[in-house]
């Protein structure tokens, strides 16, 4: 199903199908892709063109709510909030943010991605943060 | 020839037919409802399992005709032994071709691979729109009001009892009663608005690879519900008229039994021509059909996954919908539909007054 308005994720993969979702629908939210005000469907609809149980949808909708992003309304999915950028976070949360990358990037090489293919999508990553921001 | 033999005959052989083309309706990649490389119909060992099959559809299609006429030559003329035969060899053809379809799945679980559990959705708010539009979609339930009014207009001047079926002499030899016209009606009505909402939800709300399929089993459930509206015409209207000996021109009997069977059974071959074409048209890279082996139980017949919210899937056997048996909703709908008609009778037979409709 091509297009820009779509996620996909992997039940085969060990990361949680909940996570996949959030990560794909903030991808689509920090890329400006989804907007304010944008609807994102239903719990059950997402659910069932996913093929999983509404409780994973739904409990991704959760994350995503308490990070600010939506707004969470019954029968009629969630609308994206005009999110503020968030205060910097402390540097506690911070280091631990940047675990979690390191961790991330300790399994691609785990799961054999030359560390040079890794860098080279790092750089190209940095590059286009920087040119959004 | 007795011509109720001849038409078992005929259903003997189509059955046959559809089941000799059976595994042929499915996507690529499934193969007697397991999933498979999408080039192993192709090898030998999927040739030799389809012969086997083949031998056993036949074998059983041979067995059930021999049963039915050889009891039929013996002159099984009692009622209680002629339900006895079309009850036995139904048993015979559902069973063998049941048991052929479960040997060669069987079989073909040897050579399954992993499907692909990649899962893709679309955020955007979708256009869904029903195929042939709102009045191809509303089509059966006014047939249906359209008959019912008559059968309003009509309904002081009806007689509570009257003849439907006449021998050749021309003197009637069955009867039905005013109120099985009203049952017939509300009856196939309930059946419509069964088959209608079953369309709507899984053209809308079913998983499916792409609109093909979903068009392709929209056209296959609108035709049954079509064809129980002409046959609630012939059931009601017309034998309103007969009653009230209107010449129409037209032999009953076409109408009720043969014209729906027409209609269903060349829709049926349409879908059947046309349904090996969608499924190579389906767009993606992967064997199968995104649902996982397991979930599916019989061969591929039902679909049992509690972890999936789906009230309907695509069918593994080619054109149609599955109903997802974990999910509580199927359960509820089965009460309604096994209890709904004896709900029905009983309370038009105590509420309104109406005799019981046997």
């Amino acid at each position: 199903m091509p297009g820009a308005l779509t996620i996909s994720i992997d039940l085969n993969s060990s990361v949680p199908a909940y996570r996949q979702i959030v990560d794909a629908i903030r991808s689509l939210l920090v890329d400006g892709v989804l907007g304010p005000g944008d609807h994102v469907p239903p719990v059950r609809q997402l659910a069932i063109d996913l093929g999983i149980h509404f409780n994973t949808v739904a409990q991704a909708y959760r994350v995503l709510a308490e990070e600010g992003w939506l707004d969470l309304k019954r029968r009629r999915g969630a609308i994206v909030l005009d999110r503020t950028n968030p205060a910097s976070p402390s540097k506690a949360d911070r280091r631990q943010s940047l675990r979690r990358f390191r961790d991330l990037t300790a399994q691609l090489r785990s799961d054999g991605v030359p560390a040079r293919e890794i860098a080279r999508h790092l750089r190209k990553l940095a590059a286009e943060i920087e040119g959004v921001c | 020839m007795d011509v109720r033999l001849i038409i078992w005959d005929v259903i003997v052989l189509s059955a046959t037919g559809g089941a000799m083309r059976g595994p042929f309706l499915a996507r690529p990649g499934i193969f007697f409802g397991v999933t498979v490389d999408p080039g192993f119909p192709r090898t030998a060992e999927a040739k030799g399992i389809l012969s086997v099959y083949r031998a056993i559809v036949v074998a059983t299609a041979i067995a059930t005709l021999i049963t039915a006429h050889v009891v039929a030559w013996i002159g099984a003329s009692a009622q209680g032994t002629k339900a006895a035969t079309t009850f036995s060899s139904f048993a015979i053809l559902f069973t063998g071709q049941l048991a052929a379809w479960l040997i060669a799945s069987r079989q073909t679980r040897r050579f399954a691979r992993q499907p692909s559990l990649v899962r893709t959705a679309s955020l955007q708010p979708g256009e869904r729109s029903l195929p042939g539009g709102l009045w191809f979609f509303g089509g059966p339930i006014l047939i249906s009001l359209m008959a019912g009014v008559v059968l309003a207009f009509r309904w002081e001047s009806i007689p509570s009892s009257f003849a439907i079926v006449w021998d050749q002499d021309g003197n009637p030899i069955r009867w039905a009663s005013r109120a099985a016209s009203l049952g017939v009606l509300i009856g196939t009505a309930s059946l419509n608005l069964l088959l209608m909402w079953i369309s709507y939800k899984a053209t809308f709300q079913s998983r499916s690879s792409g609109s093909h399929f979903q068009r392709t089993s929209y056209i296959g459930a609108m035709a049954i519900a079509y064809s129980l509206s002409i046959e609630s015409i012939g059931l009601t209207v017309l034998n309103v008229l007969n009653v009230n000996r209107v010449a129409i021109g037209v032999n009953t009997g076409f109408i009720v039994v043969v014209l729906p069977l027409l209609i269903m059974m060349s829709i049926m071959f349409y879908l059947f021509r046309l349904s090996p074409a969608v499924a190579s048209a389906r767009e993606g890279g992967f064997a199968g059909d995104g649902t996982k082996d397991e979930c599916w139980k019989l061969g591929g017949i039902i679909y049992f996954n509690p972890d999936d919210s789906s009230f309907f899937v695509e069918s593994r056997l080619g054109v149609g919908w599955n109903v997802n048996v974990a999910n509580k909703r199927f359960w509820f709908l089965l009460a309604v539909v096994l209890l709904g008609p004896f709900a029905l009778n009983s309370i038009l037979h105590q509420v309104i007054g109406l005799p019981a409709f046997p």
